[in-house]
């Protein structure tokens, strides 16, 4: 029923954001189309509703939905499309409910039978009640997940034959993802809705798909079954791919050697929070662990949680309330201006946001040969020597030095970062989310030189991360922190395979994992196209 | 209950800016040279004359203690007698003000029609030909001084075309109202200067909610343009937009010194002039009262809006 053929949509220079994309979709299928960022997905995503971002445009092929082509259809046609038979959930589908619109009206306005008995049946189709008093509600007096759910009661209310989803769990913590994507498989399932699941997340569209398209550079270089294509994939980017996405069933066959050697970092009965007086909000809340050295460490817990709090009273950047951080068994200023050079030397942070942290004045270079002067003493030569190699430690050429952040990929930028932080000769790395904006392969290449640096130089590592397939191929060990306070602790193995705390067993339950999404799975439609 | 809280804390802190505002414009009023006793006595005045005076007006007294005076009686509606005319400030300041009123309110009515079409018709296109042209238009226009724009306003109707008055002649004991074409020259001029500021804003405002995911949702969702404009676009601007306009207030209170100077307009800043040249404080610290009062209450009337077309503040949690 949707047939893209030869689709090519080029920007105002003539770059192929889409090249030659050739895609058939019967109904019922469950597509599941993966890329990285830049591939060009949102723009398929938009493509197939006759909308293409302003700067490109549809340079050659079609898009035919039931024998009607898409991209020349009039407004008024292309309305009528779009309400009846598609619809689109977006990036956390809750931003698309207007805040100003009772939750009613949300479902009335795109219904084909706006009555509020129907609309009842709307609300409850997605486990929502439908009575008078939730119709008159507006969306802020919902909760999180039931913002997702009429969100997605919204996009169902058309009776839609085509469901786009584009990253609809991308930015949604895993156990709000879990619910969101367990409710649009039922439903796709209960009204035989055609499923096409844009994503970047390989693990997220083998919950959802039967299919599976690979796009890379606006090309689609592979495109079969989904057991077959992730098991034995024939191009060898999609083989890249799945190399690289961290699993946490690794966790379940790992272990963590026991360390005999006095810890390199301690942290003792940390207690440090926000604000003061009345509005004061404890983030940690008597925190205390080990680091040894060559070992990771991960914090583990929802935003919110003290994660970043505790790694910055680490790395002297927030001051504590209570409580000790000790560095070779020297307790440790609380101020990193308090510090000696050689303290500061020993600890370094690696921040979240690459972007922020690096001065757009400088140069990759300059930024990189501070620590090497300042911490290290190296005069300009030598220095200049020593940069080159630590870019190329962490996979960049030695042109990069010239260059300013701003001319760097986020990737790019992230390494820079690293090397910064390496250039100190840090003892103990404190690498908060450093991965979260990468892409899976540019993640893997970062996590991989970490943990290459971890094992060659002896290098501690206390890792900050969301993602548990992250925690489960990095850490040797995993603190689960619940509001602020340790909730367990312990090796990757014991904490993710058979949690003991309720919270860390219902986020380890909601991770989805490729190799268990695998074994579990029976095809419900034996291969297609 | 929350929204009640809302207001009430809204309405306190009104007051209190209100209350710190009248402390600088008492203090600044106080601490220049020259006071009404010296004014009223001339040049030739012996000290000993002067000092009586002082005595008699008051102003021997300290500076918290008459501050006090002032503003316990402004609280009750009188903000004291005029030391040139030896008549209350109310009285003298009522009718010039109103007058003012008439031309700003004239002036904000317009500008908020025109700058909500104008800032619509670009925000929704930014970078289209309708949108570069009214960026260009815009800035010449708040490039240009007021008094540039009234002169031409004046050359072009008045001394070419013969339409309307050059200066606002009101006969005695008239107000502008009864000759409603003397308004259309300087509310027009004080009109064209805001409408170019405000549509700007309130363009930025538009695309701001234009780009917003549930307006973007909307339209996939294929719902008819003006349904999204109406019900999901509108609603996002309406109090950004309110805060906006209640800033264009003051600066409407500014342009009209201007206007009413050039236009010979019978309103505020006439009695503003007077009261300057000679030391009459009680009118100054009267009408700068006024002003600060309206302009603040013009706020707290975009908070208000704000806080009506936002549900989350509206109702309950």
């Amino acid at each position: 029923m949707i047939s893209i053929s030869d689709l090519t949509v080029a920007d105002t220079a003539g770059r192929a954001v889409l090249d030659q994309v050739t895609l058939r979709v019967e109904p019922g299928d469950r597509v599941g189309i993966v890329g990285e960022s830049g591939s060009g997905k949102t723009t398929l995503a938009t493509a197939l509703l006759g909308a293409i971002r302003p700067g490109l445009r549809a340079a050659g092929g079609t898009i035919t939905f039931d024998g009607r082509d898409v991209l020349s259809l009039g407004e008024r046609e292309l309305r009528a499309l779009r309400r009846d038979s598609f619809a689109y959930l977006g990036q956390d589908p809750a931003t698309a409910l207007t805040p100003t619109m009772r939750v009613g009206r949300q479902i009335a306005e795109l219904a084909t039978d706006p009555s509020p008995k129907s609309v009842a049946r709307h609300l409850e189709g997605v486990g929502l009640p439908g009575d008078r008093v939730f119709q008159r509600r507006f969306p802020h007096q919902l909760s999180g997940g039931q913002q997702q759910r009429l969100a997605l009661a919204r996009a169902m209310a058309g009776e839609p034959a085509v469901l786009i989803l584009d990253e609809p769990t991308t930015g949604l913590d895993v156990i709000t993802q879990a619910l969101v994507l367990t409710q649009i498989e039922e439903l796709a399932a209960a009204r035989g809705i055609t499923l096409l699941f844009i994503t970047h997340d390989l693990i997220a569209a083998a919950r959802l798909s039967d299919r599976l398209v690979v796009l890379r550079s606006g090309r689609v270089v592979e495109d079969g079954p989904l057991a077959a294509t992730l098991t034995a994939p024939k191009h060898p980017y999609t083989a890249e791919l799945v190399a690289a996405v961290p699993d946490i069933a690794e966790a379940f066959d790992k272990d963590t050697p026991a360390r005999a050697s006095a810890p390199l970092l301690e942290v003792r009965d940390l207690v440090a929070g926000h604000g003061r007086g009345r509005r004061k909000l404890t983030t940690s809340d008597g925190v205390s662990f080990q680091v040894a050295r060559g070992e990771c460490v991960a914090l583990l817990g929802a935003s919110g949680s003290g994660k970043t709090t505790i790694a910055r009273c680490v790395s002297g950047h927030h001051r504590p309330d209570s409580g000790q951080v000790l560095v070779d068994g020297e307790v440790m200023p609380v101020n990193v201006r308090d510090r000696t050079l050689d303290q500061r030397r020993k600890v370094q942070l690696v921040p979240q946001d690459s972007a922020g942290s690096l001065n757009p004045r400088r140069t990759v270079g300059a930024a990189i040969a501070r620590p090497l002067r300042v911490l290290q003493g190296m005069d300009k030569a030598a220095a200049e020597t020593e940069t080159t190699r630590l870019l190329s430690l962490v996979g960049l050429p030695a042109e990069m030095a010239a260059r300013y952040p701003r001319q760097l990929s986020g990737g790019q930028r992230q390494r820079v970062t690293i090397a910064r932080a390496l250039a100190a000769k840090p003892e103990l790395l404190v690498c908060d989310e450093i991965t979260s904006s990468l892409d899976v392969r540019v993640q893997a290449g970062v996590l991989d030189l970490v943990a290459e640096l971890s094992r060659t130089e002896d290098l501690a590592v206390v890792l900050i991360t969301h993602d548990l397939g992250v925690i489960a191929r990095m850490a040797d060990r995993v603190l689960s922190l619940r509001a602020g306070v340790v909730a367990e602790q312990g090796t990757v193995h014991e904490v993710l395979g058979a949690p003991r705390h309720e919270w860390t067993a219902e986020l380890v339950a909601a991770v989805p994992s490729l190799r268990t999404e695998l074994a579990n799975r029976t095809p419900r439609k034996a291969g297609a196209a | 209950m929350r929204a009640l809280v809302f207001v009430l804390r809204r309405l306190l802190a009104a007051a209190g800016t209100l209350l710190a505002v009248s402390v600088v414009l008492f203090a600044g009023s106080e601490v220049l040279p020259g006071d009404a006793a010296s004014a009223s006595l001339g040049i030739n005045a012996t000290a000993e004359q002067t000092a009586l005076v002082r005595a008699e007006l008051g102003l021997d007294r300290p500076l918290a203690v008459r501050y006090l005076e002032w503003i316990g009686n402004a609280v009750q509606g009188d903000l004291g007698v005029s030391v040139l005319e030896r008549a209350p400030v109310a009285e003298i300041v009522a009718i010039p003000l109103a007058d003012t009123a008439l031309l700003t309110l004239l002036a904000a009515l317009a500008t908020i029609v025109i700058a909500t079409a104008l800032g619509l018709a670009a925000g929704l296109r930014p970078g289209s030909r309708i949108d570069r042209l009214l960026s260009g238009g815009a800035l010449v226009a708040v490039s240009i001084p007021q008094f540039v724009i009234a002169g031409l306003l004046v050359l072009l109707f008045s001394s070419v075309l013969g339409w309307l008055p050059a200066v606002s002649l009101v006969p005695a004991g008239g107000a502008p109202i009864d000759r409603p074409e003397i308004l259309i020259l300087p509310v027009a001029s004080l009109t064209i200067f805001a409408a170019a500021w405000a549509s700007r804003l309130i363009r930025a405002i538009v695309i701001d909610a234009n780009t917003a995911p549930n307006v973007e949702a909307a339209r996939l969702a294929g719902l008819p343009e003006r349904q999204v404009i109406r019900r999901h676009l509108i609603p996002a601007t309406i109090g950004p937009a309110a805060q906006a306009y209640a800033w264009l207030a003051s600066a409407l209170f500014g342009g009209t010194a201007v206007i009413e100077q050039i236009f010979n307009y019978p309103g505020l800043s006439e009695t503003l002039v007077n009261a300057v040249r000679h030391h009459d404080t009680p009118v100054l610290e009267g009408v700068g009262l006024l002003l600060a009062g309206i302009i603040i209450g013009s706020l707290v009337i975009a908070d208000l809006i704000g806080l009506l077309v936002n549900p989350k503040l509206r109702t309950a949690a």
